[in-house]
């Protein structure tokens, strides 16, 4: 306990440097506490709201969805238990419901910002917490964006480009520093933001010299000693509706097979 | 779709071409604009399938999927991997997205920095 502070506050965190206080949801909802002796915190939810930085003792997070605001439905009498005032919202998403804690509301932060999104999503798990990791940890900050950009973007993080997801992970949270805002993605403009710099170079153009270069001497070496006249077969795979377009250069002939394609620097592949 | 069918007839502004092509006597001027030269309209011949029905289609040389298996779903993703493992032939070349790789474990090898893969 801590003293001088309501009862809900059970310690204290050091996160960067700065003392937050620790928030017990359970004691603060009026929920069943849990023995736990000695006490221990577990996995703990960084708030940032307006000025005010709290740690939120959670038993587990056990997943990060972002969801937009026009699916949040208003609190039923249901959930009276729960302490209504500080119920954001319920919410359906991936086949589960979703009870949204008023983060503001909750913590009594005057003038709410008003967000996008649900400021804190509570899942509806029960497990007593052990020693865990920060809502801020990399990972999880990994898996608030991967939530935001499938949401508003149909972008999905997975092998194909999480590198780059990674690298940008950095001057995103820069950026978002900068405007005062957490990293959560809370709506399309924000996707689109954090995608910056995610297309290729000139999508809807023809290919520049580099790179209609670089594939036609890649394709020049992969058929060399083939037929001179073999149909080319290519397929340009197109997103929404997932249909491909097939290309048949036929009698193609040798001179644009081998060399035409081929910009002035003829790199060695 | 009609403008991908009329591809090879596509009409350019004279900026938005590259020089390689005019050097390389791709393109030639029209009324209109630059647009390819006959023998590159004659031989190019485009169709549409469905790349979720897996349709037969010939051994593959080269597929271009930039920033767009990005989009999908991850179901939907290793689907269209598998297409590719099962279409390109080898040797066959594979362009993704300036900023995708194919996980290089998975058979395929990286040729030009990471944007083209070969099978």
């Amino acid at each position: 306990m801590v003293p001088n502070t309501a009862d809900y506050v059970v310690g204290v965190y050091n996160p960067r440097g700065d003392i937050i206080p620790i928030v017990d949801l359970r004691r603060l909802l009026h929920l069943p506490a849990v023995e736990q002796t000695p006490r221990v915190i577990g996995n703990l939810i960084i708030l940032e709201l307006d000025e005010l930085t709290l740690g939120v003792a959670v038993d587990r997070i056990d997943s990060v969805v972002g969801v937009p605001s026009a699916k949040i439905q208003s609190g039923h009498p249901l959930f009276a238990d729960i302490n209504l005032r500080f119920i954001g919202g319920v919410v359906e998403c991936q086949g589960r419901l979703y009870i949204i804690l008023d983060a503001e509301r909750a913590f009594a932060v005057p003038e709410p910002t008003p967000t996008g999104a649900a400021a804190l999503t509570v899942a509806a798990a029960a497990s007593p917490g052990s020693v865990g990791t920060p809502a801020t940890s990399p990972e999880t900050e990994l898996s608030v964006i991967r939530e935001g950009l499938k949401t508003f973007a149909g972008f999905h993080v997975t092998e194909i480009n999480q590198e780059w997801v990674r690298q940008r992970l950095p001057t995103w949270r820069e950026e978002r520093a900068a405007v005062e805002c957490g990293i959560q993605i809370e709506n399309g403009p924000d996707a689109e933001a954090f995608l910056t710099g995610f297309v290729s170079t000139n999508p809807d153009a023809l290919w520049s010299n580099e790179r209609a270069g670089m594939l036609a001497a890649t394709l020049a070496n992969s058929i060399r000693g083939e037929g001179e006249n073999r149909a080319l077969h290519g397929v340009n795979v197109g997103c929404g509706h997932a249909t491909k377009h097939i290309r048949q250069l036929r009698r193609w002939p040798r001179r644009v097979r081998g060399d035409a394609f081929v910009s002035g620097r003829k790199t060695p592949i | 779709m009609i403008a991908i069918m009329a591809a090879a007839t596509l009409v350019l502004a004279e900026p938005a071409v590259p020089s390689t092509y005019r050097d390389n006597d791709l393109v030639e001027r029209g009324e209109a604009g630059i647009r390819f030269v006959s023998r590159i309209r004659d031989s190019v011949v485009l169709e549409f399938h469905d790349i979720r029905s897996r349709d037969d289609c010939p051994p593959l040389d080269v597929v271009v999927v930039h920033d767009t298996i990005s989009f999908l779903a991850p179901d939907e993703q290793a689907s269209v991997l598998a297409f590719l493992s099962d279409s390109v032939r080898a040797g066959g070349i594979v362009v993704v997205g300036d900023n995708e790789v194919l996980v290089a474990d998975s058979g395929w090898q990286s040729v030009v920095r990471t944007v083209i893969w070969r099978a």
